[in-house]
């Protein structure tokens, strides 16, 4: 047995090192993204609690506005589509695609300026700065960014499966793990970074171990499509069985006129129950005879991840179909993704999600971090360690302090770079990563501790100054009050509350004393075996 | 917070019947009888509070508030048994 | 993690034969992989309920599956006790499913 957990942690210590850096990134996009609609309301302070949504009828007029905005923007489209806010967020966003001519192909294009527009809350259009918001980090999350999405995902794929074998051979490697449950050790090095590594481990373990599973989930069908292909002729056909069982249609070039919304809303709402929200609506090849309305309920009504698409002939508004309801794996499925994204969880049941995503963002970077404290004692030569040893130690700066800073530069960009700037979102993101490779060169050229200081100390302040610079330029905390709206408040406390957490980071680890004398190091170590049983 | 305080509770008994956090807060030595009926204790409070979480949010999304709130009960004890000395005096 | 230093220390990670862990790697990633696969499609095809229920249910289980092969790979005394093991089950189960039928096209 004594072999086998030897085994465990070799393989833990290794699977954690290769993609330690990839993890740290997800699992910080991730977290964020529990609050991907309060991040979009921040990023477009043009929106208020005025374009909240309150009830029923407020949706169905943002509704209208959108598609009545729609027929003069874009009457000729191949298809809209129309995102009402969930109860978080705040405006309705209409997005066109624009028809191709014969022989031409239109390259997909997240939503810009010029293919989307915004409705308030009163069904007008309003300009709003073009941003991707709170989506750019769920985005990142799993499609990274500035490569192909499939890669992305794989890399992803590839990582999240690293962490599921960490984390059942971390839970091997440490069988005194729960013994050890109420201790945290601090101030003794290497033993305070593996206490701190095991108790936001272990705290949040049902979190970590539930994230990562239904993680792999939501994407299965790209990792594991073998169980599908043994069952159906390819992935499409297995993706069909689960939405309206109607024909496709052609574009027919026959103008016709969509028939009006409302009713269809009213229908959808006698399939899913009253007072169900509309969480999206798409529409194809609008005014035209072979116009179809589809319609997907909004996820915050239970936990389980199904639109429940229902489908409309857009001519005469009649219902053609819902999709099937499925069965007990279906409903699984279903189940597990809802529980990742955490799409019905209310706010409380959100703090939870987002401090235990924190949890697994520190538990990462304290596991990356110990990978370098644990083999500093046994460099042969403690002032000039290795090659590999400095990369490591070097990257975990850049990226366990650089990401964030980057992150946060993305923040200030979205303030700062003009409203009407064309492909805005664009520079906001490259400002991100930008900000990032200069973190990851600052690193290679400070030594480690003063990087972590500097890193740390940027980050805190420019976090701090964001809701400081809000109130500035006329548009802060005070005037959020003064509307009643809450979620800009709480959003602009977090801000502060995160980056002055980050700044007392930056003063503990400025105050930090390497401990020199031999002895005391041995005895420590000593220690840490004797409390770890091995 | 009412399933959050029975956490808390179920948390400490637990760890009040290990021998190390029981020396660590009364400085004795608990005695096998009281260790099992403190382990006994934990465990019906944390299925107390597993319980009144669904009061608030209904079974299914009781279940997973619940696994949450473990966490953030178990933390201050974990900070307390680290930063606090109850027999310092 | 501490217990590296100390396996190191004592030598017994010197005994084996330098391929050992890139063998382990070797079958953990693309053995293990494809061995889950076919579990995976075998199971599939075999759960009871209709064509979409089974091949979820399968699919959901298919991580768990992955991962005790990895765990496992690792775990055995040597690797080549883990590569043929699992070769030997990927050809097992392999057959079975290649002798098992798409439901609804030819049963």
């Amino acid at each position: 047995m004594k072999g086998f957990r030897q085994s465990q942690s070799a393989l833990h210590t290794w699977t954690g090192l290769v993609v330690g850096w990839v993890l740290f990134l997800i699992f910080l996009a991730g977290t964020l993204s529990f609050w991907r609609e309060e991040i979009s309301r921040w990023m477009r302070p043009e929106l208020s609690v005025t374009s909240e949504i309150g009830d029923v009828a407020d949706q169905d007029r943002m509704i209208e506005g959108a598609m009545a905005a729609l027929a003069r923007q874009a009457p000729d489209a191949t298809s809209w589509a129309i995102t009402p806010p969930g109860p978080r967020g705040a405006g309705t966003q209409a997005v066109w695609t624009e028809r191709a001519r014969p022989g031409e192909r239109i390259p997909f294009r997240w939503p810009d300026a010029t293919n989307s527009l915004w409705v308030d809350g009163d069904g007008k259009v309003v300009a709003v700065r073009e941003t991707r918001g709170g989506d750019f980090f769920y985005r990142l999350h799993f499609d990274l960014h500035y490569m192909p999405a499939l890669w992305a995902r794989w890399l992803v794929g590839f990582c999240s499966m690293f962490m599921l074998v960490a984390i059942v051979t971390g839970i091997i490697t440490h069988k005194k793990i729960f013994r050890d449950f109420f201790t945290f050790r601090p101030g003794k090095g290497q033993r305070s970074w593996l206490d701190g590594h095991n108790a936001t481990a272990v705290l949040a373990l049902p979190f970590h171990l539930m994230i990562t599973y239904t993680g792999l989930v939501t994407l299965m069908t790209l990792y594991m499509p073998w169980g599908f292909l043994a069952n159906f002729e390819n992935t499409a056909a297995a993706f069909a069985a689960t939405q309206p069982n109607v024909p496709a249609v052609k574009y027919a070039a026959i103008p016709t006129p969509l028939a009006p919304i409302g009713p269809m809303l009213e229908e959808a709402r006698r399939q899913w129950g009253e007072d169900s929200m509309v969480g999206s609506i798409r529409i194809s090849n609008p005014g035209d005879a072979s116009a179809r309305v589809q319609m997907g309920r909004a996820l915050h009504h239970h936990i389980r991840d199904d639109g429940n698409q229902l489908l409309f002939d857009g001519t005469t508004g009649a219902l053609l179909g819902r999709a099937p309801d499925g069965g007990a794996g279906v409903a699984t499925r279903d189940a597990m993704v809802g529980i990742h994204a955490g799409r019905f969880a209310p706010v409380t049941i959100r703090w939870l999600y987002f401090l235990s995503g924190l949890a697994g963002t520190v538990m990462v970077a304290t596991g990356l971090v110990m990978w370098t404290a644990k083999r500093r004692e046994k460099l042969p030569d403690p002032a000039r360690p290795h090659f590999g040893f400095r990369l490591v130690e070097r990257l975990n700066v850049g990226t366990v302090a650089g990401l964030p800073l980057g992150m946060i530069a993305l923040l200030w960009a979205n303030r700062l770079l003009p409203v009407g700037m064309e492909g805005r979102w664009h520079g906001e993101v490259n400002m991100m990563f930008i900000v990032w490779g200069l973190a990851l060169v600052h690193a290679f050229l400070r030594p480690p501790k003063r990087g972590w200081v500097e890193q740390f100390t940027l980050a805190g302040a420019l976090l701090v100054l964001l809701p400081l610079f809000d109130q500035a330029t006329g548009n802060g905390i005070v005037q959020h009050i003064a509307r009643g709206d809450g979620t800009r408040i709480w959003t602009d406390v977090t801000l502060l509350a995160l980056g002055l957490s980050l700044l007392a980071t930056a003063i503990k680890i400025h105050r930090h004393k390497p401990r020199v004398a031999a002895n005391k190091r041995r005895s420590s170590r000593e220690a840490a075996m004797a409390a770890t049983g091995r | 917070m009412i399933a959050w305080l029975l956490a808390l509770a179920g948390f400490a008994c637990l760890a009040l019947a290990m021998e190390e956090h029981h020396h660590w807060l009364t400085g004795r030595d608990p005695s096998v009888r009281t260790r099992r009926r403190l382990r006994l204790a934990g465990a019906l409070l944390l299925a107390a509070s597993w319980l009144s979480t669904w009061a608030t949010w209904g079974p299914a999304m009781g279940s997973v508030a619940w696994c949450g709130l473990l966490t953030l009960a178990a933390a201050p004890l974990v900070l307390a048994r680290t930063y606090v000395n109850p027999r310092r005096r | 993690m501490t217990q590296i230093s100390k396996a190191s220390r004592t030598g017994d990670t010197r005994s084996r034969p330098v391929w050992d862990v890139p063998l382990r790697i070797l079958t953990a990633a693309v053995g293990g992989y494809v061995l889950t696969s076919l579990v995976t499609m075998l199971l599939a095809r075999t759960l009871p309920g209709n064509p979409l229920d089974t091949a979820m249910a399968a699919t959901l289980m298919s991580f768990a599956i992955y991962t005790a092969a990895i765990v496992w790979v690792f775990a055995a005394r040597t690797a080549m006790t883990a590569a043929s093991s699992i070769l030997g089950l990927t050809v097992l189960i392999g057959a079975a499913v290649w002798f098992s039928s798409r439901p609804g096209v030819a049963s």
